[in-house]
């Protein structure tokens, strides 16, 4: 505990620049300094946590399924378990292989120019719903762009360092979408809700939307392209005011699973750009 | 200087499990803080200044590795240091408990003063989910902290073994 002048000043002079950092921070767009160096720094501990979890991961997979291997004689056991852990191997590159496919089909199918990430690392604080990738900057990314898998819309990118970037997702309430009802094409915003969900706000009380319908990216936001799926209506109830409608909305990602991501280049983070744009030029 | 040292690259390796691994044991609203674990463990046993300037520092690379606003987590990570350490030299309480009640209420106070900013900010509305959600986290936090308190004190009693305390 603090039993001297100097301690005390130390303790006064931090809290006051932790008021000052909070109250003048930059926006969470621009990567500063610290962010940078902060990110350079934990980048090889993210890396080698994210290797050395894929390799437990396969180990345990090998063991597992080891366990129930019969023990016919020693040759048989090693030359099974040397084929098991093989066909384990096999099938994990095989689940890869699966859904890298999966983001082909997506890629070939986006008219615009997009690349293909891993997700590196989850948010610290674990009350914002955020995700760490492995690509920056140097990439070509910046604020602002789509990132989606083959289910559907992901997030937007939040802030980019030189090698890394965060992806703020659709679940978080910061985090906010132009949408449109597929089938009845009734317009909405879509904000996430902390809760692994999101709610449709803003609907027109007239709005003929029911449990199932698929929501789509309105195009209207500047952010993301028209058309990328989003979830599927849950429940709809009226708004807080009754003005409107609202609608819980289940997104079609698997935020638990997710292991890579498409983020769709735009120029500024803005969706402006003409289809078939290449960032490298 | 062997305090900091160690409290530097347990801090890092922390947040490095923290922000990845620990994602495949537990579901974001139920992952416990690690670093704020350390923090409260280094409450009581470290200097005070080098305690408050790596609560500071671990808090603003939670703000920076998450999407809360820069500082926040800087200035309620200081705070936890210095209140648990007046709890810690007034009330004198001990062993397991200690421990226990220390980390459940140092996550408490954080993960509800973060809900309350968020709701402060306009990012989101206090609902009675969230409460029950900040009451889980601690419990996670508070029942993950007996395993982390171990691996810190074995970690720390080899460490000190072989270059001293000082």
């Amino acid at each position: 505990m603090p039993r001297s002048v100097r301690e005390i000043g130390l303790l006064l002079l931090l809290t006051g620049l932790g008021l000052v950092i909070l109250f003048s921070s930059l926006p969470k767009n621009e990567t500063g300094f610290f962010s940078e160096t902060l990110n350079t720094i934990i980048r090889p501990f993210y890396s080698s946590m994210f290797f050395v979890k894929d390799k437990v991961k396969r180990l345990l997979n090998s063991y597992l399924l080891l366990v129930t291997v019969s023990q016919e004689n020693e040759f048989l056991k090693k030359e099974n378990a040397r084929l098991r852990m093989d066909n384990a191997g096999l099938m994990e590159k095989d689940h890869e292989n699966r859904r890298l496919k999966n983001f082909l089909v997506l890629k070939t199918s986006l008219d615009y120019p997009s690349i293909l990430a891993q997700v590196i690392g989850l948010d610290a604080s674990g009350v914002y719903r955020t995700v760490f990738i492995n690509r920056g900057r140097e990439d070509g990314i910046t604020y602002n762009m789509p990132v989606m898998v083959s289910d559907g819309v992901v997030g937007k990118i939040l802030g980019a360092s030189a090698k890394m970037s965060q992806v703020g997702l659709i679940t978080d309430p910061s985090v906010s979408i132009d949408a449109r009802i597929d089938r009845t094409r009734d317009r909405g915003v879509v904000v996430g809700d902390s809760n692994n969900a999101c709610v449709m706000k803003y609907l027109n009380r007239k709005a003929s939307l029911k449990p199932g319908d698929k929501v789509i990216t309105s195009g209207l936001d500047g952010v993301f392209p028209k058309g990328l799926l989003i979830g599927v209506v849950e429940s709809v109830q009226p708004g807080q005011q009754g003005l409107f409608l609202e609608a819980r909305v289940q997104p079609t990602a698997n935020f638990f699973e997710m292991e890579e991501v498409l983020i769709i280049l735009t120029k500024h983070g803005g969706f402006y750009i003409e289809p078939g744009f290449d960032v490298s030029k | 200087m062997n305090q900091a040292f160690f409290i530097a690259v347990a801090g890092i390796i922390l947040l490095a499990v923290q922000s990845s691994v620990i994602g495949d044991v537990a579901p974001s609203e139920l992952r416990p803080d690690l670093t704020l674990i350390l923090v409260a463990w280094s409450t009581g046993w470290i200097r005070f200044p080098v305690g408050i300037c790596f609560s500071f520092s671990y808090g603003l690379c939670i703000d920076l590795m998450s999407g809360a606003p820069l500082g926040l987590m800087g200035i309620l990570y200081l705070s936890i240091f210095v209140f648990l350490g007046y709890i810690e030299s007034y009330l004198q309480v001990t062993g397991v408990a200690r421990n226990y009640i220390s980390v459940f209420f140092a996550s408490f106070i954080i993960f509800s003063a973060v809900s309350l900013a968020r709701a402060f900010l306009g990012d989101t509305d206090i609902y009675g989910y969230q409460f029950y959600w900040v009451v889980m986290k601690s419990l996670s936090t508070a029942t993950f902290s007996w395993l982390v308190f171990r691996l810190l004190n074995l970690t720390w009693n080899e460490y000190s073994k072989i270059v001293g305390t000082v």
